[in-house]
């Protein structure tokens, strides 16, 4: 007998062991793993209920809100048929790495049968295009503009600067009164914040050249924008690095006047800090530092893609052709402040215009933001050097921390 | 019969030994081989032989999270040992031992996440520092948490005080349980005081003092929780210490094979120290 419960329970031991890594296959539901945790997570399953109620196939939301542990999770299940049908991602070296491994969905076709149809801007297909192929769909498309304080703006009688010279006279105005002109978050990667809206505003194809390797670090002209962003920190025209969240705090409380952000964190201001937008707070786009030059506003576009080898890949390109339908996307759009396609409205004023003006391309250039545009070997070492620049902002750091980039990219563009 | 006990009594251990292989073993093993290759991640493995392991010595940041790792090690072998050591002598003779032993066991059930949290929202702008500059110390109403250097000596004191509460009850288990022959002896020899102390209580509270030195000084070297959520190991990687530049170079930078690297060699230093330490102090226990 006791032979006989022995065996019974390393049975169950093994059995338990063995059920663990069994994953949901028989789930109806397409997984869809995503980094943006937290309370995108019941928005998604609102925009799932909307499909599935529509007559397509739902998904079911699996939200990450700690970033590293997503994509080591992601990236272990990529290889076999457990991996989720659908995931959010990044654009640039992270997926080209995922395609060079023959681990996505190519989705050119879809983009043309669907995604258009739907609304969704045919020129971000090219944050997504790796040698002629699209392989993923727009999660969020963030565009970055300097949010401002109306209050403090209204206070000191500033106005939204056209040129380089105003706003360069708005951060001295507003030092001279004591209050910090630019709020900073602290986090490790957002050094190159600035570092990129300071070469695009200088030159857009200083920019272009920079990330794609044709222009080096070391290029006198990169060594002018660092003496121009060497003299802003150096008058204070930057508040002291803070976590994210007390960087907006600062600024719903009148103690930074403006930051840096895309523009869907008007959603966050008036949620959580009661500021409504166009009435306490306004965007505009960074000036050039050229006369009659276009204006530059960097884009983040966060991809969703199609894991190859999951069971669930066929129902995944499902999930994404109803995805951008109106009414699932006005979800997004109502909860989350996230515009991914042009037949959506949005009653925000700051956000929603903000979205529609990037459109006009005789107007403002749009380029990816450096974080995506740059070989992650080049941006691992970059956003750590930047810091150390800020926090140092000298002539033999400068000159160090553009080697010290360059070094990197010698090696990832060789 | 003999033999179907034995073969029975192995059935009894193997799920715990198929848990050890499986989820240390293995483990240990992957580590070892990838720490010998460039993987990413993803697609296959390379052989690089040693290179990672020089590549590592040659970067600036892991020399500096070796220098601090050394500074939390010093800080977590006196402030987590003789801190609780005076704290179980003082309770010990306390009339309500009950309740300090309550009190200061009472951090050690919260979870250093946690502890990183509260202490991070304290020292935030909106916390210590602005109060501090409220009171009119102006040049103290800083990021605190955000000065390079400074910053591991304000996360040393935000977080290494938690351990003192488990610490504390093992000294107080040990001077509770001490044979109380010796020191009736020494006293009616006329010893008292310090001299009490240093020459009959402490050498006999010493397997105690191994064990409590030898997991402040582990727990020294593994020190992560509490970094990554107060610093992120910043700015500009200032504030890492081994664990954190493990962790950050595996699964920030996907360099799998220098983080598994950094990694080996880690286990080989704690590893390295924890025989030397207990061979050390056992054999001149046993010599004596």
């Amino acid at each position: 007998m006791k032979k006989i419960v022995s065996i019974s329970c390393i049975v169950a031991v093994l059995m338990l062991l063995a059920s663990c890594g069994s994953g949901d296959a028989s789930s109806s539901e397409v997984e869809f793993y995503t980094d943006k945790g937290g309370e995108n997570v019941g928005i998604m399953n609102s925009m799932s209920d909307k499909i599935k109620d529509d007559g397509g196939v739902g998904f079911k939301t699996v939200g990450y809100t700690e970033v590293t542990a997503y994509e080591t999770t992601v990236q272990q299940s990529l290889d076999s048929d457990k991996a989720p049908g659908l995931f959010t991602w990044w654009s640039g070296d992270k997926l080209k790495k995922l395609v060079d491994n023959d681990l996505v969905v190519d989705l050119t076709k879809e983009w043309k049968d669907y995604y258009e149809k739907e609304g969704v801007n045919p020129s971000l297909a090219d944050a997504f295009t790796i040698d002629g192929k699209v392989y993923a769909a727009p999660f969020s498309v963030l565009y970055n503009g300097i949010l401002y304080n109306k209050h403090i703006f209204d206070k000191y009688n500033l106005e939204v600067p056209e040129t380089w010279d105003d706003f360069i006279k708005v951060c001295d105005t507003l030092k001279a009164n004591k209050i910090d002109p630019i709020g900073l978050k602290n986090d490790p990667w957002a050094s190159f914040l600035w570092f990129q809206t300071l070469i695009a505003s200088y030159d857009p194809d200083l920019y272009v050249g920079l990330t794609n390797g044709d222009i080096k670090y070391t290029d006198p002209e990169m060594k002018k924008v660092m003496k121009i962003w060497q003299k802003m920190i150096k008058k204070g025209y930057f508040g002291e690095p803070v976590d994210p969240a007390s960087q907006i705090k600062m600024f719903s409380s009148d103690k930074s006047a403006m930051v840096y952000e895309p523009t869907v964190t008007s959603a966050t201001l008036k949620k959580d800090y009661n500021m409504e937008p166009g009435k306490d707070f306004d965007v505009f786009v960074p000036p050039s530092m050229t006369a009659n030059a276009k204006k530059v506003i960097f884009f983040e576009a966060s991809p969703i893609v199609v894991s190859k080898e999951s069971k669930q890949s066929g129902d995944a390109k499902k999930v994404l052709q109803s995805f951008y339908k109106k009414d699932v996307q006005q979800i997004f759009v109502d909860e989350a402040g996230i515009i991914n396609t042009d037949n959506t409205k949005s009653d925000d004023p700051v956000n929603g215009s903000f979205v529609k003006e990037a459109a006009d391309a005789n107007k403002y250039q749009l380029l990816v933001r450096y974080y995506e545009a740059t070989p992650s070997e080049v941006v691992t070492v970059a956003t750590d050097e930047l810091w150390k620049f800020f926090y140092n902002p000298t002539d033999a750091m400068l000159d160090d921390t553009l080697n010290t980039i360059q070094k990197a990219a010698d090696g990832a563009f060789k | 019969m003999k033999r179907a006990n034995g073969w029975r009594n192995y059935l009894y251990i193997a799920p715990a030994v198929l848990f050890v292989f499986c989820f240390c073993i293995l483990s240990i093993i992957f580590t070892l081989f990838i720490s010998f290759t460039d993987w990413t991640g993803l697609g296959r493995f390379k052989f690089v032989g040693f290179s990672n392991y020089v590549a590592v010595f040659q970067d600036k940041n892991f020399l500096l999270s070796c220098i601090n790792t050394l500074v939390w090690v010093a800080a977590g072998l006196i402030i987590p040992v003789v801190f609780p050591l005076l704290f179980a002598i003082a309770i010990t003779k306390s009339s309500f031992s009950t309740l300090f032993k309550n009190i200061f066991y009472f951090p050690n059930a919260v979870s250093g996440v946690i502890v990183g949290l509260i202490m991070t929202s304290l020292l935030s702008m909106y916390g210590l520092p602005q109060l501090l500059g409220m009171l009119g110390f102006e040049n103290l109403d800083k990021n605190w948490l955000n000065i390079p250097y400074v910053n591991t000596g304000v996360m040393i004191g935000a977080s290494v005080w938690q351990g003192i509460g488990m610490n504390m009850l093992l000294f107080i288990i040990g001077l509770v349980n001490m044979p109380t022959e010796p020191i009736e002896a020494a006293k009616m020899e006329g010893a008292s005081g310090i001299g009490l102390y240093t020459k009959i209580i402490l050498p006999l509270l010493k397997p105690t003092i191994i064990v409590v030195v030898l997991m402040s000084l582990v727990n020294s070297f593994k020190t992560f929780d509490s970094i990554w959520i107060m610093t992120g190991g910043g700015p500009y990687r200032t504030s890492e210490t081994l664990a954190v530049t493990m962790y950050k170079e595996t699964f920030s930078n996907n360099h799998l094979g220098m983080g598994s690297a950094i990694a080996v060699m880690l286990s080989v230093i704690i590893l390295f120290i924890s025989i030397f330490y207990l061979r050390k102090t056992f054999t001149r226990e046993g010599s004596h």
